[in-house]
């Protein structure tokens, strides 16, 4: 069973996300922030981050550069959701970093397929 | 040797007179034959002693004088007085004139009788030419002079009239100035005469250049420049100015000419010029910066625009997905032991269309404030109520970031106030503090309603607001640095204030980033005194 961090400071999203991927059989982690999503992820490092651009304390960007420089977690694919038309918070390297985006709001098939195909690359 | 008389013999006389080539020495009978003939006579008439002898003497003078008897006369004159002398023309043997000095003496024998006379005749055409040319010269010097005289005076003449002129000794002292130096420096003639030229010193230029001026025509050398002067009335003015030393036999200057021309106006011109270009020229930095500072301030504005966009983008979207996320949940959970999942979503989709819906609502009071449109209307409500029913609309979002309000209410809680105003501000400010604090953090309302104005406090212990964003936080949709990953529309604090002015309060706050904030609210207890 593959394991999925969600990382979202919107609880509802947050837990919805977990819930819809749980019910197709991932096992899901999930974190309110970049911070805390890089503690987690080191804890019990997963085999895909879905994470969220814009967030308090630590966005996405922050959770990124931290990702990258670690030993551990520098491997594990990351896709991001994007809420805005915030084109210019999207710097060229978080696009070949990350292995994809998912524009909110999403439908569930949308969100699956692109889990699926990263976890099989 | 002993010293010998000296024997004159009648024969060395002879010898003498006939060897004299300068002077013709005749003896002439008492009636003016020539009987004796030297050297000097024939050199100066031309004749030779064979060709002259025997014949009278007045052959020597002129037609007229012939004619009127002058030579008769002459030796009349000369045996009444024993001498004659005089001066005139004599013809030689060619017929030329010459001047000539002649002296002609009466001889006479022991006892007295004429025996003849003596003429001695010295030819003076050279010394009369030279005074002719003397007389010439001088005549022509003369002329040439006031030649020279009048053509100086015309260039002095025209120098006064053209020019301001002064002239000083080798000291300085001032000895002759004309009208124009007069006019200008507005002091009279007498005032000038015998004054230091320094009288006119203006003090302006520095020392360097007065001590070069000096050097230069103290060593007899031209001067030229300008110079500020004063006048009496301590006026100032402009003179181009060409000062020429007059030196005397070994050199040495003895006076000074100054030469100026008044170009007052033109340097007024030139200084006013300057001060135009510095003023043009500072006013032009003036408009560069207010342009520069206009346009950043057009930057700012346009990227505020575009993080509003993001922000409002992202602030639809999340409650959008929420509301589309639960919607497939629901669709999952279709077996009846599901119910109680079914209606959590249903109840996470009604609250995030309430969060649109706030967010709508917003951006609409937003647009009825600009358009004037919002009804003030006061009724009478318990203020410590409202109060606390809006700690209690807030109590799910309280509870989830674990913090906790504290209330203190000192005073009447009855007011007559606009309680939907007042309603959404209160909400406003609670949902900031606990949005901005971070969890387990106290946030602390208190109101007092002493006197005529109720005054309440929201204070938080929450990332604080930093000094740079102070000024500009109730501005339309701004939002300080450090809250834009904290979702907000940046609507919020100026929608407050403008609600507190149409109820005739204010709003003001206290911050300290990292530190918390306290935000003071203060209107009238009674709406419009009613």
């Amino acid at each position: 069973m593959k394991t999925i961090l969600v990382i979202d400071d919107n609880e509802e999203i947050r837990e919805n996300t977990a819930e819809m991927l749980s019910l197709h059989h991932y096992r899901v982690l999930t974190a309110e922030n970049g911070r805390t999503g890089f503690a987690a992820a080191k804890a019990d490092p997963p085999d895909l981050i879905l994470c969220d651009m814009m967030m308090p304390e630590s966005d996405g960007q922050d959770f990124l550069h931290r990702a990258k420089v670690d030993n551990d977690l520098r491997h594990i694919p990351v896709v991001f959701f994007s809420a805005g038309t915030a084109s210019h918070f999207i710097s060229n390297k978080l696009i070949t970093a990350s292995r994809g985006f998912i524009k909110k709001p999403f439908l569930e098939q949308d969100l699956l397929t692109a889990v699926e195909r990263v976890l099989t690359e | 040797m002993t010293e010998e008389p000296l024997h004159t013999k009648p024969e060395d006389y002879r010898i003498l007179i006939e060897s004299v080539k300068d002077y013709a020495i005749l003896i002439l009978d008492p009636q003016g034959r020539i009987i004796s003939w030297n050297k000097g006579a024939e050199k100066i008439k031309g004749y030779t002693s064979g060709e002259i002898t025997g014949r009278h003497f007045s052959v020597f003078y002129t037609g007229e004088e012939k004619a009127a008897g002058v030579p008769e006369r002459n030796l009349q004159k000369a045996m009444k007085q024993g001498r004659f002398e005089d001066e005139g023309w004599r013809l030689r043997k060619d017929g030329s004139r010459f001047w000539a000095n002649v002296v002609i003496t009466a001889l006479t024998d022991e006892e007295g009788k004429l025996i003849g006379f003596g003429k001695v005749t010295r030819d003076l055409t050279d010394r009369k030419a030279a005074e002719k040319e003397i007389e010439r010269l001088n005549t022509e010097l003369k002329e040439r002079l006031l030649k020279t005289e009048t053509e100086v005076f015309d260039y002095k003449l025209a120098l006064d009239e053209a020019a301001i002129v002064a002239i000083t000794d080798q000291k300085g002292i001032i000895t002759y100035v004309n009208k124009n130096f007069c006019k200008i420096s507005k002091y009279s003639r007498e005032e000038l005469l015998e004054q230091d030229h320094r009288i006119v010193n203006s003090g302006y230029h520095p020392k360097a250049y007065i001590r070069d001026l000096w050097l230069t025509i103290a060593n007899g050398k031209i001067w030229r420049g300008e110079l500020k002067n004063r006048a009496k009335d301590g006026s100032y003015y402009w003179v181009e100015t060409t000062i020429v030393p007059f030196l005397n036999e070994k050199g040495k200057p003895y006076q000074y000419l100054s030469i100026r021309n008044d170009i007052t106006l033109r340097k007024e011109a030139e200084e006013q010029l300057y001060r135009i270009n510095e003023e043009l020229e500072s006013k032009v930095k003036e408009r560069t910066y207010e342009l520069t500072q206009a346009l950043e301030r057009e930057k700012a504005l346009s990227e505020m625009k575009s993080r509003f966009v993001s922000m409002a983008s992202h602030e639809f979207r999340t409650p959008l997905s929420a509301i589309l996320s639960s919607v497939s949940l629901i669709e999952h959970y279709t077996a009846p032991e599901q119910l109680e999942k079914r209606n959590k979503h249903v109840e996470r989709i009604k609250s995030s269309v309430k969060n649109l819906t706030n967010i709508l609502d917003d951006f609409l009071s937003l647009e009825k404030l600009e358009q004037g449109r919002v009804d003030v209307r006061g009724t009478e409500f318990n203020l410590g109520s409202l109060v606390e029913d809006v700690i209690e609309e807030m109590e799910a979002l309280v509870k989830r970031k674990a913090q906790t309000v504290h209330l203190s209410f000192d005073g009447d809680a009855t007011v007559c106030q606009d309680k939907k105003i007042l309603r959404n501000v209160l909400l406003n400010l609670l949902s900031n503090a606990v949005k901005y604090s971070p969890e387990e953090k106290g946030i602390w309302i208190s109101v007092s309603t002493g006197g005529e104005e109720v005054e309440l406090a929201v204070r938080d212990e929450g990332i604080g607001i930093p000094p740079e964003a102070q000024q500009n936080l109730f501005g339309k949709f701004y939002r300080a640095d450090n809250a834009v990953n904290i979702q907000g529309t940046g609507l919020g604090l100026h929608i407050v204030k403008r609600y507190m002015e149409l109820i005739d309060g204010g709003i003001g706050f206290t911050s300290e980033e990292g530190n918390g904030t306290t935000f003071t609210l203060r209107f009238p207890k009674r709406l419009n005194g009613e």
